[in-house]
């Protein structure tokens, strides 16, 4: 009987999981306009910060102990946790909180599904990542091209730096989804959800080796902003090769995650109705 | 009698927003992170390059990013709330009242910016105490160029928002204009790194005053012709922006009026 249940759990959050994804990707197909200007802006924000790291590059020659070429990769990481975060956590939290706002997570609420698992996914916009953020990462894609071989990569590295970012991924996460859950206490999220999106991407401009430690020390436990990109380039360069970070992450990924339930059942507990 | 509406208008903005207080203190704490953030980066990258002392470099960084934010530059947030209000219609209403559009919604905006603009101007303040001006002249010039700063900004942000009257959703476009004021204005990197092919242009764009400008008026010893120059081009940039913004303006009120009313 419980593993008959178990099967169903699994079934109904796979089902969610598809379901949210092609809503969000239908959504996406469906303004075309907006893909464009999404496509700009990003293409854009790449350009920029392109520039940004030739003119810094031409005054200095390393940063933190890296080249232009490994800032390069170091951006590439950036801009995959990024685009990562935006359409796999951020647009669900940014929902979750509206929601709490004018009273729509009410209806959430008594859909026959776990409450937790749909407000985590209930949008997926898998199209901005392959017609917005894909094609906008061509420009990068294309400078780091003919430096790949001046990279010290090993398959141990690339397969750390790789779990790193998923752990990490999860990681922000949770810790982006626990400060939107004061919505629940004040009635409006949007600056706490920006400001978490802010300290979960933190680490994102200067590589792991350059912080102090006791940044380094913040950055892996309580706000979690070095795993998923600073650590993870540390590992995929070769410049890390610490592996018990890789059960640490892990570890703070299981107390995240738990916190994060904790935390909504505590949330709910506490919820008054706005449109009732 | 009006310009008593403008001040109602940005009180009851200020209302609106400090009735979520946990959210302002969210939105303050998220600048200074933002800031700290690129004074960590320049802490690691070293002053070598820069030919100013670390002091001075926080000191340009405070001042940099306080004017910008206190002109709401980084992200013209006016702009978005023009998009947002010609999108939902509400313009209709703006436009029936015995007042200047334009100032009025722009009022409404710096009424909901109340207390972030406090914070932004103790930035200021930060600044100017680690590194102290020395010209006069300079000081004078900074607030002119702050003024004309102000007016670039929100010329700049009347032209993205009067998009919305031609495609509906005008807000990439704003984020492609955020794009490149974040690296031209100056506040996150010093003009003065670009190749010395590109700094004279760059130095005369209108995103320079925005925060290099002002930054710099304030740690410049003596005023030298060439920043004359920048505060004279940065007058001529207001004006003819805000002309420009203007003409836009009335043509898309135009384009509404056609299609909406």
């Amino acid at each position: 009987m419980k593993r008959l249940d178990f099967k169903r759990g699994v079934k109904i959050r796979w089902k969610i999981i598809t379901s949210c994804t092609m809503f969000g990707l239908r959504e996406s197909l469906a303004y075309t306009l907006d893909n464009w200007g999404g496509l700009l802006s990003m293409a854009t924000y790449m350009i920029t910060y392109l520039i940004f790291l030739g003119v810094l590059f031409g005054r200095v020659n390393l940063i933190a102990g890296y080249n232009h070429s490994e800032m390069l990769f170091f951006t590439l990481i950036t801009q995959i946790n990024f685009y990562m975060t935006y359409v796999f956590s951020l647009i669900s939290i940014e929902r979750m909180g509206d929601s709490v706002n004018t009273g729509t997570l009410d209806l959430w609420l008594v859909k026959p599904v776990p409450a937790l698992w749909y407000v985590t996914f209930q949008r997926i916009k898998l199209g901005d990542l392959l017609f917005s953020a894909f094609p906008a990462t061509i420009p990068l894609l294309i400078m780091l091209f003919p430096r790949w071989s001046g990279f010290q990569m090993n398959w141990v590295g690339i397969v750390s730096g790789i779990l790193l970012i998923i752990i990490g991924q999860v990681i922000i996460h949770c810790f982006q989804f626990m400060m939107s859950l004061t919505a629940f206490f004040t009635g409006e999220a949007k600056n706490a959800r920006n400001m978490s999106l802010e300290l979960s991407i933190f680490g994102d401009t200067i590589p792991f080796e350059g912080y102090p430690n006791f940044v380094k020390a913040i950055g892996l436990t309580a706000i979690p902003f070095m795993v998923h990109t600073a650590l993870a380039v540390s590992f995929f360069l070769g410049k890390s090769t610490n592996y018990f970070m890789l059960v640490y992450a892990f570890g703070l990924m299981v107390v995240f995650l738990w916190g994060k339930i904790v935390l909504w059942k505590f949330a709910l507990r506490h919820y008054s109705s706005a449109s009732s | 009698m009006r310009f008593a509406t403008y001040i109602k208008t940005a009180a009851l903005g200020f209302c609106s927003v400090a009735n979520y207080r946990t959210e302002v203190w969210f939105q303050v704490a998220q600048r200074l992170l933002i800031l700290s953030g690129i004074i960590l980066l320049w802490s690691v990258i070293g002053t070598a390059g820069t030919g100013q002392t670390y002091t001075q470099l926080i000191a340009y960084f405070l001042v940099a990013n306080g004017v910008r934010d206190l002109i709401d530059a980084q992200f013209g947030k006016f702009g978005s709330s023009m998009v947002d209000d010609i999108k939902a219609g509400k313009i209709s209403a703006y436009l029936l009242q015995p007042t200047r559009t334009v100032i009025f919604m722009y009022f409404k905006h710096l009424g909901t910016r109340g207390v972030t603009i406090v914070f932004y101007l103790i930035y200021i303040v930060v600044g100017i105490v680690l590194a102290p001006p020395t010209s006069l002249i300079a000081c004078l010039l900074f607030f002119v160029v702050v003024a004309t700063g102000l007016v670039i900004c929100l010329a700049q942000c009347t032209m993205v928002g009067c998009l919305a009257f031609w495609i509906t959703d005008a807000k990439a476009t704003k984020n492609v204009v955020n794009h490149f004021t974040r690296v031209l204005s100056g506040s996150l990197i010093p003009l003065t790194f670009f190749p010395v092919a590109y700094q004279v242009p760059v130095m005369l764009s209108p995103f320079a005053s925005y925060a290099y400008l002002p930054a710099t008026l304030l740690q410049a010893e003596k005023v030298d012709s060439f920043l004359f120059l920048q505060v004279g081009v940065s007058i001529c940039w207001a004006i003819g922006l805000l002309l420009i913004s203007r003409l836009i303006w009335r043509k898309g009120v135009r384009q509404y009026e056609a299609v909406g009313l």
